[in-house]
Parts: structure tokens; sequence; C-alpha cells
């Protein structure tokens, strides 16, 4: 059962690192500008990177349209990177002390993960719209859902051998896989992050360069208006 | 992830741009786009949503796409009016109305066929110059006509005739439509009232050729870089263009092909320059409460919202209120894209279900600068069973300033002009 999880994950790994990859590829034998405006084109400047960084932490654009979705989006991000980086501490070893210090704000995170991916799930089916929520939606938010409070009854009531994970976890990534902890909630809960780790879109690696050049084409827009 | 790819797939990744192959994969999946797309209601299936469409996009470019996902994305690309809504409301901002242009404009060098409907519409642009497929001799009638039944204060002069630094281009629309023909009418009789030294190009008025890239063709540039030059050749200072479809065209789609020197204008925005600078006085009273109706191409697609509601808010006794969507939240007619041609059946549920809008907005008519807006929003009249009255801008303001010659004052006008003996068709 460990060699196979092992397996599963050296496999996911892989084909996460292909898929980036591919895309790279992708993005670097595209042509530049099939359709070229260039006469007008605008210096990205400090400010549209300050407004663009502010929309993408803020979510502003969500905000503005559905300030419940974006209560529950916006806390899903940001207690999902807090859980991700209290993750770190079994990944790396000594502990550096940034890492250390979140733990507190990586707990209350992890309480509020599911609750957000919770309302998320409510408002999306609540929302009336025929159709409004995919099927790739239920599966995402549903997989998540199981895995924030897997994660979270392993924290708070199963408390499992630590020592023990952060072990395995270790010798994972040092390619001596060993056998597999005790917990199986914790085999659960790896599992299904393996499991969901391909079919997470890639948003947050094209979002920041979306963003911005959106911000540079309102620059654009605004060099060309006559009456700005 | 790439999988073998499918014959299409290099086509499709070759024709978009490094930037849209990022976009395609910056979509989070959230669904907003699909919350506030105006055709989603019409037509709900994941297809016809931006999520959808992206999805099937990214299938093809990374090779993976079954010929059932290139039919549906073939009906998603074409049953979008590219009205821009998706883009205002997505929160990672993906620049949709570019994508699907450039996705139509792949799709079509790839050898996947466009509906019929737009093949022909395209051809005839090409042939005639035009989307009537009328001859191009006739552009100018609407002029000679108006002149003869003595709706202007002095004649409208060809470009040939006076060389001036402010060019009125009326556009396929209402040049050659007859019904729409009185907005050109107004368009330059307003400017004649306001003092302004303007010719028009006549005959010699070339199509903006803007729906070709909305449709995706290939000679777009070719087309747009020979008018540009034409238009350049002229030395006019401003260009000012009465249609949101034209405007979109010269302004946005010629950027870079046009020399920076060539101000274009919407029509709105240059009344607005007048009435400020005191050139244009709307005096008389039209004690009306309108709706205003903003026109995608305008609104979403060049950030125009201010200036035609500031035309308005400067007649007396007018009362504007708006529809529950309005400003870059405006719900689309279904006029642009390219829609009506592939599915008129969506255009009339679309402006039927904006006509229902500014009925509850309380609204006793709809105003909206754009013909083309004017024309889909009077078939959604029609298709609604609703009285409300859909006017164009202009409208408004010659109630205010030159009340002699209302809409349909010029349009009965113009046909019994043509009636005695106008110059015909060649």
């Amino acid at each position: 059962m460990g060699v196979l999880l092992a397996c599963a994950a050296y496999a996911v790994y892989a084909a996460f690192i292909c898929r980036l990859f591919f895309h790279i590829l992708l993005w670097v034998r595209a042509s530049e500008q099939a359709f070229t405006r260039p006469a007008y084109a605008v210096r990205i400047r400090p400010n549209t990177v300050a407004v663009t960084a502010l929309d993408l932490l803020f979510l502003r654009r969500l905000f503005s349209q559905n300030k419940l979705l974006w209560i529950g989006s916006w806390t899903f991000h940001l207690s999902f990177l807090l859980v991700f980086l209290g993750h770190m501490r079994y990944f790396l070893n000594p502990v550096p002390a940034c890492i250390t210090c979140l733990q507190p704000f990586g707990l209350v995170a992890g309480y509020l993960l599911p609750l957000s991916l919770i309302l998320l799930l409510i408002l999306r089916t609540s929302s009336g719209k025929n159709r409004y929520v995919s099927v790739y939606n239920y599966f995402l938010l549903g997989t998540a859902l199981v895995i924030s409070l897997s994660g979270l009854g392993l924290r708070v009531f199963i408390h499992p051998d630590l020592a023990e994970i952060k072990a395995y976890i270790l010798a994972l990534f040092t390619f001596r896989p060993e056998a597999l902890p005790q917990s199986i909630v914790f085999v659960a809960h790896f599992s299904l992050v393996l499991f969901l780790l391909p079919f997470l879109p890639l948003h947050m690696v094209a979002a920041p360069l979306v963003t911005l050049d959106a911000r540079r084409r309102e620059d654009e827009l605004r060099t060309v208006m006559h009456e700005r | 992830m790439a999988g073998d790819k499918g014959p299409q797939a290099d086509k499709i990744a070759a024709g978009l741009t490094r930037r849209q192959l990022i976009e395609i994969e910056a979509c989070s999946r959230c669904g907003e786009c699909l919350l506030w797309c105006p055709v989603f209601p019409h037509d709900p299936r994941e297809e016809i949503s931006s999520r959808g469409k992206l999805g099937r996009i990214r299938k093809l470019a990374g090779g993976i796409a079954s010929p059932s996902d290139e039919a549906a994305l073939l009906d998603g690309l074409y049953a979008c009016s590219a009205c821009g809504q998706c883009h205002v409301v997505c929160p990672i901002r993906i620049n949709t109305p570019e994508l699907w242009e450039q996705a139509r404009l792949a799709l079509a060098n790839s050898g996947l066929l466009q509906p019929e409907a737009q093949i022909q519409q395209l051809k005839t642009i090409r042939e005639y110059d035009n989307s009537y497929g009328k001859p191009r001799a006739q552009r100018g009638l609407w002029a000679e006509r108006a002149s003869r039944a003595g709706f202007f204060l002095g004649p409208v002069p060809t470009w040939s005739e006076q060389q001036s630094e402010v060019l009125y281009f009326a556009g396929c629309t209402a040049s050659f439509d007859e019904t729409m023909q009185p907005v050109a009418v107004q368009s330059a009789r307003l400017l004649q009232e306001a003092g302004v030294r303007f010719s028009i190009l006549g005959a010699d008025e070339p199509c903006c050729a803007s729906k070709l890239r909305r449709m995706g063709d290939n000679e777009f540039r070719t087309e747009a870089s020979r008018r540009a030059e034409m238009l350049a050749g002229k030395k006019v200072r401003t260009i000012v263009v009465s249609c949101a479809g034209c405007f979109k065209g010269l302004h946005s789609d010629y950027r870079g092909i046009l020399p920076p020197s060539v101000e274009v204008l919407h029509l709105t925005e240059f009344l607005w320059r007048l009435i400020r600078e005191g050139s244009l006085k709307p005096r008389h009273e039209v004690p009306l409460t309108v709706t205003y109706h903003d026109p995608c191409h305008l609104g979403r697609h060049n950030g125009i919202y201010e200036e035609p509601r500031k035309v308005l808010g400067s007649i007396p006794g007018l009362h504007v209120v708006e529809m529950k969507r309005s400003g870059p939240f405006s719900a689309c007619c279904g006029m642009g894209g390219g829609l009506k041609l592939a599915r008129p059946d969506l255009q009339k549920k679309m402006s039927a279900a904006r006509i229902r809008e500014a009925e509850a907005a309380g609204a006793e008519a709809v105003v909206t600068p754009c013909q083309t807006c004017l024309m889909g929003l009077s078939a959604g009249a029609a298709a609604a069973a609703s009285s409300l009255p859909v006017f164009h801008l202009n409208e408004m303001l010659v109630r205010s300033v030159c009340p002699e010659i209302t809409f349909d004052t010029i349009a009965a006008g113009l046909k019994s002009s043509d009636g005695q003996g106008g110059r015909s068709a060649p």
C-alpha cells in the first residue's frame, strides 16, 4: 500500500510538471501578437502593478458584483494559502521561523477553509440560475471540502503521530519511500490531495498576467480617449 | 495532458496569441460569466457560456478535443454577441471579446466552417464594400435626398467638394437602410446647428470592415489598412461616427493602423463637446421619461458611458431613469458579433428581455445612440408585444434643438423625395 501510494504521488508530481512544461512550451511557441496593435503600446507603470496586486489580493471585481460570494471566495483563498503555508512544516526540515509563526493563523484558517467551501456551495446551488454550477465545480468544491474536513479532523480529533507523518513525507520527497503512517484518515487525506492535484485549474499561475494585462489595456484606452 | 493532438489543434494554438493561450488557462471556472451572460438565459447550455467556450478552446489547444467538443465550441462561439459582459464580470478579467474574435479567426483558418449566413455577409462586404449588398454609388443618397427635402440648413458637402477637418462617417446602416437613414440626416443637421464645418465622404465612404474582425475574417487587417490609408490621405483631423459598431472599428480595431493624429469620436462625444462649448443649445422642452441603453461597443468596449447621459441630461424636461442593468452591466440587445445572422431567434429573445427591463424601470421610451441597437430593440419591442417606443439619441436632441425634423418626418420626407425622382440606384 505504501509503495502504491508513493508511486501514485510520483506519477501525480510528474504529470503536474509535464502539464506545466507542456503549457509553457505552448506559450513559448505561440506568436507574440497574431493581431498587433503596436502604435499605442503603453508601458506598464508601477501604479498599474500595484492596482493589479490589489485586484488579485482582494478579488475586487468579485467584491463589486456579489458581496456574499466575495466573502466565501476571499475567505477560501486566504485560508487555503494559510493552510498551505502551515503544511510547509511537514515538508521542510528544519522548519523556518516564519512558518512556525504562521501556525496559529493556519489553525484558524483550518476552521475557516471548510466553512468557506460550504458557503460557496450553498451560494452556488441556491442562485436559482440554471446550471450555474458545473459538474466540475461540484467535483472541485466537494473534494476540497472532504480534504479540508479530514485535515481538520486529524488536527482536532484524531491527533496522529506527526513525527511519523513528517518522516514519511520527507522520505517521499527524497525518493526513499517508507512505510505508510498508521492513521487511515491521514492516508485518505493525502490520497485525496494527490487525486485532486491533476484537476486543479492553473489560474493561480495565469491570473496575475491576465489581470495585469487587463489593467494595462485600461491605461491604453485612457491614453486614446480624447475627453479624459 | 497533451495526449494526441487533433488535426486542428496546432492551427488553433498557432492562431491564438501567447497572451490568449495564457488567458485560457486563467479561468477559475467560478461561473460568474454564466450568471451575467445575456445569451445564456435564452439558451442555457454550458457551451454558450464563457466558461464552456474556454474549456473547449483549452481542449482544442491541448489536442484532447473530441469532434463533439469542436461542434460545441462552434455552436458557442457563434451564438455569442461578443458583448464583453463576461470580461466585465470575470474576477480575473480575461479579455474574452478579443479571445472569441481570435478563436473565430483561428477556427476559420483551421478549416472549421462558420455559419452560412455569416459567410454570406462577409462575402457581401468584400464584394460591395457594404453589408447591404447595394451599389456603392447609393451610399451618399441619404444626404442628397434629405437636402432636396429641405432637412438641412445648407448643403452637406462631400469631402471632394469641401475639404474640411471634420468628417462625418455615417456607416453602412444609416447610409443604406432606409428605415435608419433619418439617423444620418439628424446627425448632419445637428452638426450644422452647432456651426461645425464638416463634410461626408458620400459614395467614397468605405465600409469600416469591422464586421470582418467580429466574424473572424482573415482579410480584416488588409482591408482596414487600405481604408486607413485612404482616410489618412484626406488629412482629416476628426472623424465623427454615429454607429457604435463603426466606432469600435475605427477607434479600436484600427488602433495602430490609423495614424494617431486622426481623432475618432463617437457622435455623442462630439455632441457633448459642442453642448459644453455652447455651440449646440438644447432649447425646447422634451417632457419624457426615458431610459438609456448602453451599446456594448460604446460602453463596455470603449468606456463611453457618461457622454451620452450628459447629452440627455442637457435636454430640458427630459428625465432619465436607469434600468436594473446599466453601464458596464448593461444587457446586450443581441445585435453584435454576428449573432443575429447565426441565431436570429436568440437576438429576438435578448432584445425582448431588454425591452421588458426598460418597462420595469418605468420609462416611457428607450433611447440608444446606435442605429444597430435601435433596430434590434425595435424588433425586441415587437417580439415582446410592447408599445414602448425606441428612439435614437439624436431624436431627443433634435426635438429640443430643431423639432421640425423628427425621425418620422425625415422618414416620410426621404420616401417622398425618392418618389419625386431622386437619383435611383444603378
